[in-house]
């Protein structure tokens, strides 16, 4: 398992260190427009949400790598399970929404240093959004990719982003009408967004296990 | 006789194509190695996608060292090293990391040995698989499959398209890969000179069916194909040719046993027979 993670860092190392840097490019970014401008809020917020999703999204480089290096093949003819290849993906999709996270926190930082500002509920806001969307790019493309195959892994991409931002205003427009009423509305409100988007990472993980212990390469 | 691989009725159907495996079966002896020939589309890869549970077989049996291969059996793919017929590794690794990441995953990996492979076979350490040419890459899946005491390799098309010398450095590295006894090869190929060279058996495959298997030596030394004409061929008892095929005005035969039939019939010319000879006799439409 320790190996097949450590493969697919390997194999996006690139793409990360791509990835990387335009995080601090977007920590510039905002540490130069809070200059010119009064309400920094909503980009905070993106640029929260966008490490994260960027980060995610990186599942589908390694997606893409294993199939057109066949590696996805070798893998099982070493003394790994076909649910270890799955559950390594996941991890990996996991560890990269988490460096998306450690990044929107240096840039939390950095838009402090600068402006002396600490919008609480922007970064909140920032966070909630990020982690739906980040995780939204494993949770609907390991499976997707694995039924319809690596070759439609750009309309797949496209989808799973729809399916990221659709979650988040579906469930909003759904289900906060139920939590209005309640004392501190948006944090359980949040709370249960992360919940439920978390929840459907591990229902996707289970379908992509049972997928994949019949999948033919 | 110690078994290394054995595969019993082995049956898988594609419905999209209508290709199937029909029944298939041989075994290979603990130090030896069988040679696996077809034509394109014969069913080479897929006989052996299915032994290693990478397509799902629809009957059968495979057993490797006596045990049934399947998804659960981790420690029976220690036991099996694999090279197909390209380089199957992230091209954006180097070949020190691609180390890195299968000593975690091998149980009996061998980290020296595979750089032993490496300076043995030239291989950059610290260069990207991508810019590796094909004859560094095949000989980079080799030194993988090499260094984690596997006991079964399973080789499918390893040596297409390399060139004599990276071909002959490959050939001896699987020579003494079997030189204790106690390991064995599979190995498809379309270069019927490298299985000569090393082969102990030779499996026939054709349109997912087992044709034939005999020992190499066999095939080499004892079978023959006679070239006669049509009115000798009718005096022929069907019972001593294997197969038959008309070339102009003459007729090529496959016969089991040169010296028996040049005693039986010795006005008629019986020459060595290649297993390149051999293939497109036991091919042939109606054989």
């Amino acid at each position: 398992m320790k190996g097949l993670i450590r493969n697919n860092f390997y194999t996006v190392e690139g793409s990360l260190k791509s990835t990387l840097l335009l995080s601090l490019m977007a920590a510039v970014v905002l540490a130069i427009v809070t200059r010119f401008t009064s309400d920094n809020g909503p980009l905070l917020s993106g640029i929260i949400g966008g490490n994260m999703g960027g980060f995610g999204a990186l599942t589908m480089t390694i997606i893409q790598k294993d199939a057109a290096s066949k590696w996805n093949k070798f893998e099982l003819t070493m003394p790994v399970r076909r649910k270890d290849v799955i559950t390594a993906r996941y991890i990996s999709s996991m560890l990269y929404v988490l460096i998306g996270v450690g990044m929107a926190l240096v840039n939390i930082l950095l838009f402090h240093l600068t402006t002396g500002a600490l919008n609480l509920e922007r970064i909140s806001y920032g966070f909630i959004f990020g982690w739906g969307f980040a995780l939204s790019m494993p949770t609907f493309m390991i499976p997707l990719v694995l039924i319809l195959g690596t070759d439609k892994i750009e309309p797949i991409m496209v989808v799973s982003v729809i399916a990221g931002l659709a979650l988040l205003f579906g469930y909003s427009a759904v289900l906060s009408p139920f939590f209005r009423s309640m004392e501190h509305y948006n944090f359980f409100f949040r709370l249960s967004y992360v919940v439920f988007c978390t929840l459907l990472f591990l229902l996707s993980y289970l379908l992509s296990c049972r997928v994949y212990k019949k999948k033919e390469l | 006789m110690d078994t290394a691989l054995q595969i019993s009725n082995l049956c898988k159907s594609f419905k999209d194509t209508g290709f199937k495996l029909d029944n298939v079966s041989f075994q290979i002896p603990k130090g030896a190695i069988m040679g696996f020939v077809g034509k394109n589309g014969a069913g080479k890869s897929t006989t052996i996608n299915t032994v290693l549970n990478i397509i799902q077989r629809d009957s059968g049996e495979v057993t490797i060292f006596g045990e049934t291969m399947t998804d659960n059996n981790r420690m029976l793919r220690n036991d099996i090293g694999v090279v197909f017929d390209t380089v199957h590794f992230s091209g954006e690794l180097t070949p020190k990391k691609l180390e890195k990441v299968l000593k975690d995953i091998y149980e009996n990996w061998q980290g020296a040995s595979f750089f032993s492979y490496l300076e043995r076979f030239k291989i950059p350490a610290n260069k990207k698989i991508k810019t590796f040419s094909r004859g560094m890459t095949m000989k980079l899946s080799i030194s993988v499959a090499l260094s984690h005491k596997a006991k079964l390799l399973i080789l499918d098309e390893a040596t297409a398209g390399l060139d004599p010398v990276a071909r002959e450095e490959l050939l001896d590295a699987l020579l003494e890969f079997v030189e204790d006894e106690e390991h064995s090869i599979l190995m498809s190929s379309h270069m019927s000179s490298d299985l000569e060279k090393v082969a102990d058996y030779i499996t026939f495959i054709d349109q997912g069916k087992i044709i034939l298997t005999e020992e190499k030596d066999r095939l080499l030394y004892q079978y023959g194909i006679a070239r006669m004409k049509q009115s000798d061929f009718e005096k022929l008892d069907p019972s001593q040719y294997l197969a038959m095929r008309k070339r102009g005005l003459q007729l090529e035969v496959l016969v089991q046993n040169r010296p028996q039939f040049s005693r039986e019939y010795p006005g008629i010319v019986v020459d060595n027979a290649t297993i390149d000879e051999i293939l497109p006799l036991l091919t042939q439409e109606g054989n």
